[in-house]
């Protein structure tokens, strides 16, 4: 079963099928085309219709009322190619080559029926052989920074012409005119007429208009999906092959990079190669995800091949969590358990305790008097050894009429055991002369001991009406603090990296 | 330029004298002079003919009358003119002289 059209030629009406209505329509538009450069172009169009009219005639029955496709591709091959109508032709192949080049050359039109607002971007798109989608992105993004995007579309919405006819469509597409291309144009608009009346059904008018909007806005999202994992590339390829100094730490005078950091997190290599391997998968998935995604936006492709893809690279992704996983949880395990040692140091006797840092400052070297204590980041690495910065202070109260001074070390390991080891292995400079405590600000363990949160603290017990003094500043009892909370005494002191002293 | 072409142009450039022979005979209608044409056996693309008979209306070498047709639209029917017969006389004239000269070149 098939739709008829009812339509009449030269006063003669007939009942078409509508495949054949297209084909004899874009035929007579390609005549019309073809010979409007010949005189009395209307009166040959004339000629030739009637002429059709009586070849239908002929292949029309009492049983047969209806006219197929065939009878008028029998036709259309029984009057010729409208490239052999043009009666120039006949003169020299050179106009014939010349009309030929003219009808190729693309010219920029404006797209009525892929607009939605003046058909410019649909126009530019097909010029340029792009989907306009993307056209539409370039030029919201314009008129979003510069605003000239918006200028430049109502300026080229009032020059360039609407595509009107079909083989206005045609060039402005850049393809040769002819009866096959007419064809399939009309072909394409038959279609989306047929496909617009269903949606319009289905939705309401404006509905196109929004989907339209979406389309722009999930473009958008793509191309910033596609500078996202371009991102990610850059910045793996840096990671993985340039591998730079640059964790603020200082390891033999330079800057840490990330494996040099690695390393003193890891308890063996393979452990950290798992790691870093997962790393790259995690980063080749996410570039491939990102460039998926944003192509899928971008272009509305739905290949078979792309799921795959996105799944293979989901799969991925996947192993590359499970691998840093599973170096995360081997740092977890070698963290679990909590090991403190403590050492007497000194017992001292008297009403005050004076607490320094050991500094440089004031020192002379080659008649220059040093003025700053040198501060060399957070982290040192030097000779085999880790060097961290902070020290804490811990004030109680004592049992006696003496100060006893004790170094507390504590570390993380995987059992009591090595996490005892690793607070034995800390340590830190100090020196006691009678009521006077020199402290080193740093303190160090062995770089083979790895990062297992290695602290330094020490225990100071007061006596009754005691006092101490850190830099010639009583830090204990606090003084401010007693006026405010006369009843609390203050516990905890902190020397940080630069000597500073603060309230815990 | 293949001999197709070659062949299509020969055929083109002769059809002019053609169509004013039939039509210096007896007046027709054009597809009373494809019939003719076929009849001779000149292949034709059908197509031609149609610009070719509006220009020489339009040089007054033709004249047309419409008239009622038993079966479907009015045809148009076309005559030769005066002019017409003149430029046959020189076509003829020329075609033979070609004609000539052709098949004494060709049987040398």
């Amino acid at each position: 079963m098939n739709k008829t059209v009812s339509i009449h030629l030269q006063g003669v009406p007939f009942i078409f099928e509508e495949q054949a209505y297209d084909r004899l329509n874009a035929y007579l538009q390609q005549l019309k085309q073809v010979l409007q450069k010949e005189e009395g172009s209307d009166e040959i169009l004339q000629d030739i219709e009637l002429r059709m009219v009586e070849l239908i005639q002929q292949q029309l029955t009492p049983f047969k009322q209806v006219v197929e496709l065939s009878v008028i591709e029998q036709i259309v091959e029984k009057l010729g190619q409208p490239e052999d109508f043009s009666d120039e032709t006949t003169a020299t192949s050179e106009t014939a080559s010349a009309v030929h080049d003219d009808s190729v050359e693309k010219r920029l039109f404006r797209d009525g029926d892929r607009a939605m607002i003046g058909g410019v971007c649909a126009g530019v798109a097909a010029y340029f052989n792009v989907d306009v989608v993307i056209i539409r992105a370039i030029y919201v993004f314009t008129f979003l920074t510069f605003g000239i995007g918006f200028l430049l579309y109502i300026v080229l919405w009032a020059l360039v012409p609407l595509a009107k006819t079909s083989s206005d469509k045609l060039r402005m597409k850049g393809q040769h005119v002819n009866i096959e291309n007419m064809k399939s144009e009309l072909g394409d608009a038959a279609d989306r007429i047929k496909k617009g009346a269903k949606e319009f059904k289905a939705n309401s008018g404006i509905q196109s208009t929004v989907g339209g909007v979406l389309r722009v806005i999930s473009v958008i999202i793509g191309i910033w999906a596609l500078l996202f994992g371009t991102g990610i590339f850059v910045f793996a390829i840096i990671f993985f092959f340039v591998n730079p100094d640059i964790i603020p730490a200082q390891m033999n005078g330079r800057f840490m990079s990330f494996q040099d950091f690695g390393g003193l997190l890891f308890e063996s290599s393979s452990h950290e190669s798992y790691f870093f391997l997962g790393i790259g998968l995690i980063s080749i998935a996410l570039v491939a995800q990102c460039y998926l995604f944003g192509i899928r936006l971008i272009t509305q492709f739905k290949a078979s091949y792309l799921k795959v893809l996105t799944a293979i690279f989901g799969v991925t992704l996947v192993v590359g969590i499970v691998l840093v996983s599973m170096g995360g949880v081997q740092i977890g395990r070698s963290m679990a358990i909590y090991g403190e040692v403590e050492k007497e140091i000194a017992i001292i006797s008297g009403d005050e305790l004076n607490i320094e840092k050991k500094s440089i400052e004031g020192q002379t070297i080659n008649g220059f008097k040093i003025k700053s204590n040198g501060d060399e980041g957070v982290v040192t690495i030097k000779n085999g050894r880790v060097y961290l910065r902070g020290i804490e202070l811990v004030y109680s109260q004592s049992t006696d009429s003496l100060f006893h001074l004790k170094q507390v070390n504590d570390a993380q390991g995987r059992t009591h055991e090595s996490a005892l080891k690793k607070a034995r292995n800390i340590h830190c400079n100090y020196q006691v002369h009678s009521n006077k405590v020199t402290l080193e600000t740093m303190y160090s363990f062995p770089t083979k001991d790895k990062f297992r949160d290695q602290n330094v603290k020490f225990m100071i017990a007061v006596p009754l009406g005691g006092k101490i003094f850190y830099d010639k500043q009583q830090v204990y009892p606090s003084i401010i603090e007693e006026s405010d909370i006369p009843n609390e005494t203050y516990q905890h002191g902190y020397i940080s990296s630069d000597g500073e002293y603060s309230k815990w | 330029m293949n001999v197709e072409n070659t062949q299509s142009q020969m055929r083109k450039g002769i059809l002019e004298y053609c169509i004013l022979s039939i039509l210096d005979k007896k007046e027709a209608y054009p597809s009373e002079i494809l019939e003719r044409l076929d009849l001779a056996q000149l292949k034709v693309v059908e197509g031609t003919i149609y610009p070719l008979l509006t220009r020489l209306k339009n040089m007054h070498l033709l004249d047309y009358r419409w008239a009622e047709s038993t079966s479907g639209p009015p045809r148009k029917y076309y005559t030769i003119t005066e002019e017409g017969k003149a430029f046959l006389s020189e076509l003829e004239r020329t075609w033979t002289e070609l004609q000539q000269a052709v098949s004494h070149i060709t049987t040398l």
